[in-house]
């Protein structure tokens, strides 16, 4: 009997040794990133090529992509996508780590407008590159060609009182007081003085009072939409959002204003507890690729950084979203805003 | 490897096998019915569970329809009031807020009354939806909300919806989190905003009433009734959880982050869409505890919007299947309980039924162990009965068969012993008659004789030779087949062997006009020690060999050193000839038994095909290997590697000069006069044995049997006794033990004459008391050297004979030889050596020491006093031997003055050393020369008689006679003169082909 059980230990033993050592043979690479931003064919190409598996984790939301990033020190993953706003405070605590240029030789493929980090807010500090560019999206206005015939040239559209209940507005506190800035002429609308601020205040009244409603989500603008006789929708989720009313049914322009579209930029970024940065940096390489980039594009309606679009956008004015410097403010005062308050009550 | 040993330890019984399968049987039947009672027991708790969870769903649903129905009930209710309808048609602003005062107050009294309600509301469509009568819940009781905190609403879903309703209809709001910033008490709750619609009385939308819920409330009292273990799900109809156990999920889109009870559990997709009303499912997501759930989709009232929630219960499975746990535990015990008593009942059982087998097993092992079989079970009338007795039916006959196969085996032991036996008397009845050819033939070949009758007397010689060779050839394959051949380990020199085998095969060459050359390179030591005998046996048959197969050429010896170093060398031998070769095929085959090359060859060349057997035997026996490297056409070269240990070169030095077929034997000078008993049946053998010993000197008795013996030894003084061993009446060895009894008799040589030459005959001889063993037919040579080692040892014993030996030895014709400074008798007494090999070790001497005393000097100046211990004991050695009493005597003081340390005494010493020695050297030489004169004077008497020889040779040339053979071997070992021996070659190929006329030509020109 003691026999047959060393024998079956043994065995066991062995299986276990052996799928021990298969698990262990491979590199692993831990991804953070945004839904649509890692499709599994596009990992699994990685995976072939640099013989490593890639952990994918998604996040939905800056705050989620903040926490997540601060777990265990930072050394939960190894390479993840933010924007350049946020990334900021990521530089400021340490948790994103300059990366080398030189073993991102994909960067020479990009266009133009991305090609000089340094003309690009945020994206380095003392000399040192923390993060390279990989998708945008501006936040123009969309009209319903049905209702507009002249296509809108500024987001002063949408206080117009001829589309008044037939305004489509985001609800969110940064962006709003932001273009409210950019209309009443600022000089920065990411900072926004006392009287500038009440100014903006005034004015995002003014815009409450002349749209249907706030939207939260790109499906809640389009059941919205539906439900609804609606003449202009702000564009917080860019061509994505267009794409997704396109999809609905919804007869749709986009336009860029002439004042200038603000812009997030994601870009990939490695953590202060990466495991292999060269690996970290062949997968921010190949993300830079033509085929993988096209294929964000193509399927999440996002632009990318290599390959230039085809309309007259490109010449139009863009604004790179920098971080907010009176964003405690911004929501206290939106919230009173959103909530109805006129402005006797303020 | 393992894993097998394992398995072939485990070798169970066949009681064992059979407990074993009936335990199995029977806990595999508890087990089974085991695991079916459990199953079903768990499906029906299941089920149970199942229809308890649905049933528990719809009762919450119920309640939460009917809370939103009471609500509903209480907005249509306050819309349908008339302080609404008034404020709605008033235009008088005094009016408008005395109405407004109103309902204000109605509102608090619904506040009041409703805990769930925080806020109730009347909202123009005008002003962007401003509030026109709004109360509020606080901590402290209810407070209307003055006229400056109302808000617009307008841009609000419930608001800008619930306008476009007809009058009378709901709107019931999505459930989120309120997150008016004006409110005291409800921010962050859970909220619903049920609304209805106001009409004024022309019929246009003036406004909406409504009241916001908070729904914790209801929300506790849904979880407040269930059990421990059950868990409450509640997800709005877009899937957004409203209530999960974990909280932080709840309410994720108010965060930024959505969570949907579709992405947990895809089957309720069917209820959003509406496929289903309610679900019943037994799921978990991957790696989480399986789960029981009932979930139903409840809709939100009547509102033209169709809200709905999907509310569920659920509740993990193990916590419903513990009670079958229990159930499986309990089983668990009573397979436990059946395995056991399984067991033992088995045990029971397969004892009863393997004892008779374990009956069988054991006579099974007796029998096979050759033991008789006990305790068979032939008593039972079973089947196993039946096997008993067809085992002993069985046995009985093997053990028949058994008993055959051993009378068989005896029988032939028995024919193998006959053949043994047989061969042994074989060997003895041959050889005796061969003793007597061989004896008689030497004896006949000292008198006078015709030239043709000696020739004839040497071809009967040659040919008794060869026959016995044969003979000899036999027996050593037999006794190396059977492992009784052995290997001497003894000093000899390796040129005399190439002497020996040079003096019979140089003749054979040259008969057939080949060369025969032995080469021997530097570095092979001369003195070695191991069998000389073997190996001259493999290296004559080997060159026999060669030489019978080459027809033209040469047939060449290499030896080289190998290896050497201080104890031992290694040799490699190697014969070369260009005869007719060997093919690869017949290679393979060479060293086998009776084979030659081709069975051809047997016709063309004759010979038994034993030899190369031998030789590779023999080979192997000394340790070493033969190989063979052939072309057929170009000749042949056979190679063997033998180790030796190493010997020094008195220890190597031949005691006598045997075996060369010389018939000029100088019997032992020192043994003549001795009296020796010969006893011998055979009168031939008598006959030859006491001509052999009366011409070597000996006085010779002879007697024909060994009780004869016994008495004669009594009679008179023998020096030696030589004792037949087979003889009739009493044998050797009988007779032997009999006079050793005599304790006059204990040191008395006895030596056995025996024709059998096998080992085991040679340690009979000793056993009984012989002393020495002379096989027959003996050499005379051999008998000569057993006899003067016997005999010699018992004059150093009695000195009278001794002086009557020296006597005779001076009486003698042949005078040992006087060289000043040389005690020559000395010399002889102490080596036992004369002629060839006296001169030979004169020769070595001067080679070896002439320069001694230079040497010693040289060793003293340098103080290397080890060195001169070893030359001085060397020499000491040496002198004694050769019986330089003087220089003997002077080596001794220096020893002695070396000893004690005297340098000082040394140097005159050496000196005077070194004069006797250049003196006993120059008489060595004159000696030696002299010598040389005195062989030269034979050729010259030879000459005369070779002169007659030619001239018959000669005259049967001319006459085409065939005696010209026989004449040209005879001239042809005569001749000395180089000249006369290369014309000499050509003849002998000539008169090969018969050319007698072209012979005598070349004859003529040379003579």
């Amino acid at each position: 009997m003691r026999k047959i059980k060393n024998y079956l230990l043994s065995i066991l033993g062995f299986i276990c040794l052996a799928s021990f050592s298969t698990v262990q043979a491979r590199e692993v690479l831990r991804v953070l990133t945004w839904p649509g931003y890692a499709d599994p064919d596009i990992v699994k190409l990685f995976e072939g090529r640099f013989d490593a598996e890639v952990q994918v984790s998604y996040v939905v939301s800056d705050d989620e992509l903040w926490s997540r990033t601060n777990e265990k020190e930072g050394s939960s993953f190894d390479v993840f996508a933010v924007n350049t706003a946020e990334l900021q405070r990521y530089i400021n605590k340490g948790l994103s780590i300059p990366l080398n240029a030189e073993n991102i030789p994909n960067r020479h493929n990009q266009l133009p407008r991305f090609r000089d980090w340094s003309s690009i807010p945020g994206l380095t500090r003392d000399g040192k590159t923390y993060a390279i560019p990989y998708t945008y999206s501006e936040m123009g206005l969309i009209y319903n060609r049905k209702l507009v015939k002249n296509p809108p040239v500024s987001m002063e559209a949408m206080w117009d009182k001829a589309y008044q209940g037939k305004v489509l507005a985001f609800n969110t506190s940064n962006h709003n007081f932001s273009i409210a800035g950019l209309l009443l002429g600022v000089r920065n609308p990411f900072h926004l003085n006392k009287h500038e601020f009440n100014k903006a205040v005034d004015k995002l009244i003014a815009l409450r009072r002349n749209v249907l409603t706030f939207y939260n989500s790109p499906e809640e603008a389009v059941e919205i939409y539906k439900e609804n006789e609606i003449a202009l929708v702000f564009g917080n989720y860019g061509d994505q959002q267009v794409k997704q009313l396109q999809a609905s049914g919804a007869d749709i322009g986009y336009v860029l204003p002439e004042e200038g579209a603000f812009a997030w930029l994601d870009c990939w970024s490695i953590t202060r507890g990466v495991k292999n940065k060269k690996l970290a940096e062949a997968w921010i390489n190949f993300m830079l690729e033509k085929s993988v980039s096209n294929a964000l594009t193509e399927r999440q309606g996002l632009q990318n950084t290599v390959t230039a679009i085809s309309d007259d956008r490109d010449e139009k004015k863009i604004i790179w979203l920098e971080p907010i410097a009176d964003y405690a403010e911004r929501e206290g005062a939106w919230g009173k805003i959103r909530s109805g308050y006129t402005g006797n009550s303020f | 490897m393992r894993i097998k040993n394992i398995i072939s330890s485990i070798r169970p019984s066949v009681g064992i096998k059979l407990g074993a399968w009936f335990s199995l049987l029977g806990i595999l039947a508890v087990a089974l019915t085991g695991f079916y009672a459990y199953s079903q027991s768990r499906a029906l708790l299941i089920e149970a569970t199942e229809d308890k969870l649905q049933t528990a769903t719809q009762v919450l649903a119920g309640h939460f329809t009917g809370s939103l129905s009471a609500i509903s009930d209480d907005v249509k209710m306050m819309a349908s009031l008339p302080t609404v309808r008034s404020i709605a048609n008033s235009m008088d602003e005094q009016e408008l807020a005395a109405y407004k005062d109103d309902l204000a107050e109605i509102f608090a009294t619904q506040l009041s009354l409703h805990p769930e309600y925080f806020q109730i509301r009347f909202i123009g469509a005008q002003n962007h939806g401003l509030e026109l009568v709004r109360v509020d819940k606080e901590q402290n009781g209810v407070r209307r909300v003055s006229k400056k905190g109302l808000l617009e609403k307008g841009h609000f879903r419930y608001v800008y919806q619930t306008l476009k309703q007809p009058v009378g209809s709901f709107y019931v709001s999505k459930i989120n989190l309120n997150r008016d910033q004006s409110l005291q008490l409800g921010l962050n709750k859970p909220t619903l905003r049920i609304a209805t619609p106001v009409q004024s009385n022309d019929g246009s939308v003036f406004g909406v009433v409504v009241i916001n819920v908070d729904l914790q409330g209801l929300f506790d009292l849904l979880q407040a009734d269930l059990d421990k273990e059950m868990r409450i799900f509640l997800a709005d109809q877009a899937g957004d959880y409203l209530i999960h156990p974990d909280q932080s999920k709840t309410f994720g889109f108010e965060y930024g982050r959505r969570f949907l009870i579709q992405d947990d559990i895809h089957e309720i997709s069917d209820l959003i869409v509406g496929l289903k009303e309610r679900m019943v499912l037994n799921t978990g997501k991957k790696g989480e505890q399986p789960l029981i759930s009932a979930f139903t989709r409840v809709p939100l009232g009547v509102a033209a919007e169709k809200r709905f929630v999907i509310l569920g219960i659920a509740i993990p499975e193990y916590s419903v299947l513990q009670k079958t746990r229990v159930l499986a535990g309990d089983f668990i015990k009573i397979i436990i309980y059946f395995s056991l008593l399984s067991v033992l009942v088995s045990v029971l059982l397969s004892r009863a039924l393997a004892k008779p087998l374990n009956a069988l097993a054991e006579a099974a092992k007796q029998f096979s162990g050759g033991k008789p079989m006990n305790n068979l079970p032939l008593g039972r009338k079973d089947e196993i009965g039946f096997i008993a007795h067809s085992f002993s039916k069985m046995a009985n006959q093997i053990g028949e068969q058994v008993k055959n196969l051993q009378l068989n085996e005896q029988k032939l032991n028995q024919a193998n012993q006959t053949k043994s036996e047989f061969l042994a008397n074989m060997s003895h009845e041959i050889r005796t008659p061969m003793n007597a050819i061989t004896g008689l033939t030497y004896l006949c070949l000292k008198t006078g004789l015709t030239t043709q009758q000696r020739e004839y007397l040497k071809k009967i010689d040659v040919s008794a030779t060869s026959l016995l060779d044969l003979i000899n050839d036999i027996l050593d394959l037999s006794k190396a087949e059977a492992g009784k051949l052995e290997i001497e380990t003894a000093p000899f020199r390796l040129d005399e062997i190439f002497d020996n085998i040079n003096s019979i095969m140089a003749d054979l060459a040259l008969r057939k006009g080949l060369s025969l050359n032995f080469s021997v390179s530097g570095g092979v030591p001369a003195c070695l020690r191991g069998d000389s005998l073997r190996l001259k046996q493999v290296l004559s048959n080997l060159i026999h060999n060669a030489i019978k197969f080459t027809a033209h050429g040469s047939v060449q010896v290499f030896v080289r050193d190998a290896a050497i170093n201080q104890e031992q060398a290694t040799l490699e031998f190697e014969v070369q000839d260009t005869g007719i070769g060997i093919t690869p095929v017949q290679q393979a085959r060479l060293f086998n038994v009776f084979t030659q090359a081709d069975s051809s060859i047997t016709r063309q060349y004759g010979g038994t095909g034993l030899g190369l057997t031998i030789c590779k035997q023999l080979v192997e026996l000394m340790g070493g290997a033969i190989h063979v490297k052939s072309q057929p056409g170009k000749g042949s070269t056979f190679s063997f590697t033998l180790t030796f240990g190493l010997a020094d070169e008195f220890e190597a030095l031949p005691r006598q000069l045997g075996n060369n077929n010389d018939t000029h034997h100088i019997p032992p000078e020192n043994c003549r006069g001795a009296r020796i008993l010969l006893v011998e049946d055979n009168e031939i053998n008598q006959f030859v044995t006491r001509e052999l010993l009366e011409k070597a000197g000996f006085v010779v008795d002879v007697v024909n049997n060994g009780l004869k013996a016994t008495k004669q030894v009594d009679s008179c003084i023998y020096q030696c006794v030589l004792m037949d061993v087979q003889m009739p009446i009493m044998d050797g060895y009988h007779a032997t033990q009999l006079i050793r009894k005599n304790k006059r008799f204990k040191d008395l040589p006895i030596i056995a004459l025996s024709a059998n030459a096998m080992v085991s005959e040679k340690i009979k001889c000793f056993e009984v008391g012989m002393n020495d063993h002379i096989t027959k037919p003996f050499n005379p040579v051999d008998l000569y050297d057993v006899l003067d080692k016997w005999i010699k040892t018992d004059k150093q014993e009695e000195a009278s004979s001794t002086q009557l030996s020296v006597t005779n030895v001076a009486a003698s014709d042949e005078k040992p030889p006087a060289i000043a400074g040389l005690d020559v008798q000395e010399m002889l007494n102490n080596t036992g050596i004369s002629g060839f090999a006296f001169r030979r070790l004169l020769e070595k001497f001067i080679q070896n020491y002439h320069d001694v005393f230079s040497e010693i000097r040289f060793k003293l100046e340098n103080h290397d006093h080890q060195g001169i211990d070893g030359l001085v004991h060397g020499l000491l050695g040496v002198v004694a031997g050769i019986g330089a009493t003087g220089l003997n005597k002077t080596v001794r003081e220096i020893d002695n003055a070396l000893k004690e340390n005297r340098l000082d005494k040394l140097e005159p010493l050496i000196a005077q050393g070194d004069v006797e020695l250049k003196t006993i050297i120059s008489s060595i030489n004159k000696h030696l020369e002299s010598q040389e004169k005195e062989s030269l004077k034979t050729d010259g008497e030879d000459k005369t008689d070779i002169t007659e020889l030619i001239d018959r040779f000669k005259e049967e040339l001319s006459q085409n006679n065939f005696k010209a053979l026989s004449s040209f071997y005879d001239i042809e070992a005569r001749l000395t003169d180089p000249a006369l021996k290369s014309s000499f070659n050509d003849i002998k190929m000539l008169i090969n082909r018969y050319d007698f006329e072209g012979a005598l030509k070349v004859l003529d020109e040379v003579t």
